[in-house]
């Protein structure tokens, strides 16, 4: 009796350490050990090399530039996703959706413009990243898988961008996206098809907003963060953070 | 020994199988390839025309602009939300497209000039009274569309066919 009572309060006791290492999954080992296990046993950081070179650690080198675009696209999804609440994808209804987020809902103005300067701000520093990886030659073997790569990221930021145009449905957004899907049929022998299908017909309308919505809300994000997760996963394959050779090399 | 011998004689029987299975093997290979390529691409082609609808609801191409004493000589009338010119001169009238040939702006009508009949805000193309181009980016002229009279007296436009030889419709 005494034995089970005492048990328990003692299985009370190691509650709070039993969630921890629940959580947190310890590993046994030296200091150094354990240092490396919060970087591997951590499913948002595994895809980082526990140790880095010194010359990684040279910020003027890369200037963040890709760790910040990755900020950006973190801080549009999560901007994005709570202005998703407040919209719908329909004609009648969008552009008044997008003026009841800049004057009726609490902070909607707040979330809609950090949605929209971070797109901007995407944008840019993507374009810079692509910058500094041409001036600092990191896309030369073995890294020129990963420029692919990047060079898709590119593209999917910039047709994220162009589906979110749309969005508004302001004057602004319907004759961008007819100078845009106009562009497309520029193509050779199969522009005018293209046009009709990024459109859903001949013109810009409620088939064309549903289609950038969905686009834009689902499957550019989609292929974006997987490539995203190759992309990295492929920097550290690829031999760690692009950095200066050492002095003696 | 005995684990040496089992296992020689697996060897030796299973190199016997293989060369005995080669085309058997070669077959399924064939067959699950081929079932592959037939289930991924028609998947591919299915999930492609899936996206491409059969029906529209867009307005009519074809639509009515009101009686001919509602266009009198010498006017041109723009026909909101159409994207199209009715213009009546003493020979006949023609409807023309105010849609831009380049990227497919609305065209602005030019009331104060003698040579530029429309002009393009997005890309500042300029066309004649006619329709033909003067200048900037577009590559083609504006088309003419069909126009015809109905049994009730009402003009018609058909957008949906180009009237390639620009001939005015005598009322």
């Amino acid at each position: 009796m005494s034995e089970s009572a005492g048990s328990f309060r003692e299985s009370i006791s190691q509650l709070p350490r039993n969630i921890k290492e629940s959580v947190f999954r310890p590993e046994e080992g030296t200091p150094e050990q354990e240092r490396a296990a919060a970087i591997f046993g951590n499913v948002f950081l595994h895809l980082h090399s526990v140790r880095v070179h010194i010359n990684s650690l040279r910020a003027a080198y890369t200037f963040g530039l890709g760790l910040i675009s990755f900020f950006l696209f973190l801080l549009l999804t999560v901007s994005g996703i709570l202005l998703m609440f407040y919209y719908t994808p329909s004609t009648q209804l969008a552009y008044r959706n997008m003026k009841d987020l800049e004057y009726v809902v609490s902070f909607g103005i707040v979330l809609r413009n950090v949605h929209r300067w971070s797109a901007h701000a995407m944008v840019a520093f993507v374009f810079l990243h692509m910058c500094r990886v041409f001036y600092t030659g990191s896309y030369k073997a073995p890294r020129e898988f990963n420029w692919v790569i990047g060079v898709c990221l590119l593209l999917l930021t910039l047709f994220l961008s162009f589906t979110g145009y749309l969005l508004p449905w302001d004057q602004l957004a319907f004759w961008a996206i007819t100078v845009g899907s106009n562009i497309a049929a520029y193509m050779p022998w199969i522009g005018d098809n293209v046009r009709f299908l990024i459109l859903g017909g001949n013109e810009v309308g409620q088939m064309a907003l549903l289609r950038f919505y969905v686009l834009h809300v689902a499957l550019l994000p989609l292929v974006a963060a997987i490539l995203l997760a190759v992309h990295f996963w492929r920097i550290r394959k690829d031999g760690g953070l692009s950095r200066p050779q050492d002095q003696s090399d | 020994m005995d684990m040496e011998n089992s296992a020689g004689t697996m060897t030796q029987a299973a190199s016997i199988d293989e060369t005995v299975n080669e085309d058997r093997r070669n077959f399924v290979k064939k067959l699950s390839l081929t079932a592959l390529v037939v289930g991924v691409g028609g998947a591919v082609v299915e999930c492609g025309r899936f996206l491409k609808p059969n029906v529209l609801y867009e307005p009519s191409r074809v639509f009515k602009v009101g009686e001919v004493n509602q266009f009198p000589f010498g006017s041109r009338t723009v026909i909101e939300g159409k994207g199209v010119e009715i213009v009546r001169e003493k020979d006949g009238v023609y409807a023309i497209s105010l849609v831009c040939t380049h990227l497919g702006c609305l065209l602005k009508p030019v009331l104060n000039d003698q040579e530029i009949g429309y002009s393009c805000p997005c890309h500042g193309s300029n066309f004649s009274p006619r329709g033909d181009v003067l200048g900037g980016p577009a590559p083609r002229a504006l088309p003419w569309y069909d126009v015809y009279m109905d049994n009730t007296g009402n003009l018609v436009v058909d957008a949906s066919k180009e009237n390639q030889k620009r001939t005015k419709l005598v009322v």
